[in-house]
């Protein structure tokens, strides 16, 4: 029902995806730099050290506690997104843009799983989620680094604004599914923390 | 030539380890320089490591975007495109660098299981290091006496864990905060069960245990 719900923006999808990636091929310099942003390494990279640097930033050791947990909680998170993301590839094998669109001038190359939901941006919306529990500034600017990151690679031709859309939903509810399922293992994730402090790292 | 995707694979892995050494090192110096953790500090001080540390990530960064206009890879300049099953082997030109990197991973780009492979070890490396540079530097620039003071005061306080960077090198942290450890496990672990939810798993668990 929600994919079909989905569907029925397609025709305001594909415009958006058009005119964004019509914008493409007149300045050089921005072609190139969403290139380097939709790519695989750069912004996967700055979701993994803000969750990496989240372990140690903060000074007061309950404050760091729950940042730790968090960490944790976001890591998983990660992971989950990605088996999600899976799933909803095999129940809407969405067609991407690129594929689908004549008038789409591809910057990226020709990825072959399915359109729906971006998995990236998901990945980044799960480390956000993460670090907006324990300071929303953080968080809000990893939101705004998984929504560029999502833009770009629209911009791209890579994938249609609700496949971003979609990512961020999924990276925002697996957070919070698995923030409940660390509940269900405590005291397993809190003893692994106090395990770390025995090691003088947490 | 049309490169072999294994050999594109496993350049992918050497420039991406690199780059994720350099900017895990680099967020991890920025970490505890926020922190206060002078034991992981690789300058003396708390503002120079935090330049340091944002250096290494432009640095990486830059390294590994900028490396195909010296390194040969799937990236010879005039074959860049859209399409990375098309390309040849060589040195890119400033033209094709944007695209360079964007190789799929069936044509040998490093995949989301590879860039979950290298960055835990990336990250492990940086802790030795930072490890080592903050011993180092806790022998070539002497605590000032304030800090001497503090320390002295830690040493009998209640802390443990990484809280002990602020004062003491991480070998005597690590000794104290592992006699801890190992003392208030027992009790800790109780306290932890007790305080966790009902419905966890480890809270059953040890319920139908000690019924």
């Amino acid at each position: 029902m929600g994919l079909e719900a989905v569907a029925q923006l397609n025709p305001i999808d594909r415009e958006l995806v058009i005119w964004l990636n019509g914008l493409s091929g007149n300045v050089a310099l921005i072609d190139d730099l969403a290139r380097v942003i939709a790519t695989d390494y750069l912004m996967p990279l700055v979701f993994s050290l803000s969750m990496f640097g989240m372990w140690f930033a903060v000074r007061n050791a309950a404050e760091r506690a729950k940042a730790q947990y968090w960490v944790l909680v976001g890591i998983s998170s990660i992971g989950l997104s990605n088996v999600a993301v899976v799933i909803l590839n095999v129940l809407w094998s969405r067609t991407r843009p690129y594929v689908e669109l004549d008038e789409i001038e591809l910057l990226f190359y020709r990825a072959t799983d399915p359109s729906f939901p971006a998995n990236p941006v998901a990945i980044g919306f799960a480390a956000g989620s993460a670090a907006w529990v324990v300071n929303r500034k953080y968080g809000y600017w990893l939101f705004a680094a998984g929504l560029v990151y999502g833009i770009s690679r629209v911009y791209a031709g890579v994938f249609y604004p609700t496949d971003v859309i979609g990512g961020a939903a999924v990276g925002i509810l697996v957070t919070w599914g698995t923030s409940y399922l660390h509940r269900l293992f405590q005291p397993i994730t809190n003893l692994f923390i106090r395990l770390v402090r025995g090691m003088a790292l947490g | 030539m049309t490169p072999d995707p294994s050999e594109v694979q496993a350049l992918f892995a050497r420039h991406y380890f690199l780059f994720a050494a350099l900017a895990t090192l680099g967020a991890l110096q920025i970490a505890v320089s926020m922190g206060g953790f002078r034991g992981m500090w690789l300058l003396p001080g708390r503002l120079i490591t935090r330049f340091a540390g944002i250096a290494l990530i432009v640095a990486g960064a830059a390294l590994f975007f900028l490396m195909p206009l010296w390194v040969d890879g799937p990236w010879a300049a005039g074959s860049v495109e859209a399409d990375s099953s098309t390309r040849l082997w060589g040195k890119a030109d400033w033209g094709d660098l944007g695209a360079a990197r964007n190789v799929n991973d069936i044509d040998g780009g490093l995949s989301g299981t590879g860039q979950a492979t290298w960055f835990p070890l990336s990250a492990v490396i940086a802790v030795v290091l930072s490890i080592a540079a903050g011993t180092v530097n806790r022998r070539l620039f002497p605590m000032r006496m304030a800090e001497e003071a503090a320390a002295t005061e830690a040493a009998d306080a209640d802390i443990d864990g990484i809280d002990l960077l602020v004062t003491h090198s991480y070998r005597s942290a690590l000794s104290r905060s592992w006699q801890r450890f190992r003392r208030d496990l027992r009790a800790d672990a109780g306290a932890l069960l007790s305080a966790s939810d009902r419905w966890s798993v480890s809270v059953w668990a040890w319920r139908r245990w000690r019924s």
